[in-house]
């Protein structure tokens, strides 16, 4: 179950990306776009088809669950991320920290180099 | 009322070029005539004020009438207007005002996966379509109104094939702009 939620979503897109992250939370889609955008600093403008459609993804891999409607207008429904959603967080940034490192390894080799 | 409010337009657009049906109903928008109800190949509209809109589609099967809601409450907390739905195209509309998202898509992968539904949807589609005529030999053979239905059902199947070759050359496409 973990490894194939792993398999499918890995390496994580960045829309994926911020509504998992969006979603340590419990949220519904328009919480989620107001979050996403203001983690991206305003960057990130999800469109409505394509939340509905990584929401749907997400909840059938197993990375998000339902956890019931909004008691104000029951057409929102809330959701929020799994155990198995955390993990694969972790380990995406995880790799994306490993990346970086390389990156900035190689930015001051190279900038030290042509001094 | 000597002015009529309401007319309906028959025009003929095709899933690979919706850009020109949302232009032509971004258009009559300008004039004043804002989109009510779509039926296959017909628009109904009412007179209104007229305005800059902006006409998106998306293609979902949905499972019943409450998805549908959850659904179409999305969008509109997003700020478009629902408009209407053809068999599984829903078709939204937001007035353009610069502020927020203008597609309902805002990457590649998601408007990619439309045409894939739409894919899925048209070969079952087909399947059906192919496998009835021929079952209408089976059972009746030889009698001349078979025959002439079994043509035109075989005419309605080769523009559903010809269209399933036009949105798997779309996806194609679609899928070259992901890689690049």
């Amino acid at each position: 179950m973990k490894k194939s939620l792993l398999d499918e979503l890995s390496p994580l897109t960045e829309t994926s990306f911020y509504i998992l992250l969006s979603l340590y939370q419990p949220l519904h889609g328009y919480g989620i776009m107001q979050q996403v955008e203001k983690m991206s600093d305003g960057r990130v403008l999800l469109g409505a088809g394509t939340l509905y459609g990584a929401l749907s993804k997400l909840e059938k891999l197993g990375a998000i669950f339902y956890c019931g409607e909004d008691p104000e207008n029951p057409r929102r429904k809330i959701y929020q991320i799994s155990a198995d959603g955390k993990r694969l967080i972790e380990s995406e940034t995880e790799r994306i920290e490993k990346l970086a490192r390389v990156a900035c390894e190689t930015l001051l080799r190279f900038s030290e180099g042509g001094r | 009322m000597s002015e009529r409010n309401v007319k309906t337009v028959r025009k003929v657009f095709f899933a690979w070029n919706e850009e020109a049906e949302a232009r032509w109903l971004q258009q009559m928008a300008l004039q004043g005539w804002h989109l009510e109800e779509v039926f296959i190949f017909t628009y109904r509209f009412v007179r209104g004020k007229p305005g800059d809109f902006v006409y998106r589609f998306d293609f979902r099967p949905m499972k019943n009438r409450k998805e549908l809601e959850e659904y179409v409450g999305l969008f509109e907390d997003a700020g478009w207007q629902y408009v209407a739905s053809l068999s599984s195209w829903h078709y939204f509309r937001r007035e353009k005002t610069g502020e927020g998202c203008d597609e309902i898509f805002s990457d590649n992968r998601s408007k990619l996966e439309k045409y894939r539904r739409l894919q899925l949807t048209m070969l079952v589609t087909s399947n059906a379509a192919l496998i009835s005529p021929l079952y209408l030999l089976v059972i009746a053979n030889h009698q001349p109104i078979i025959w002439i239905l079994f043509a035109f059902m075989m005419s309605l199947d080769i523009i559903l094939l010809y269209a399933i070759l036009r949105i798997t050359k779309l996806i194609r496409s679609l899928k070259k702009d992901l890689k690049e």
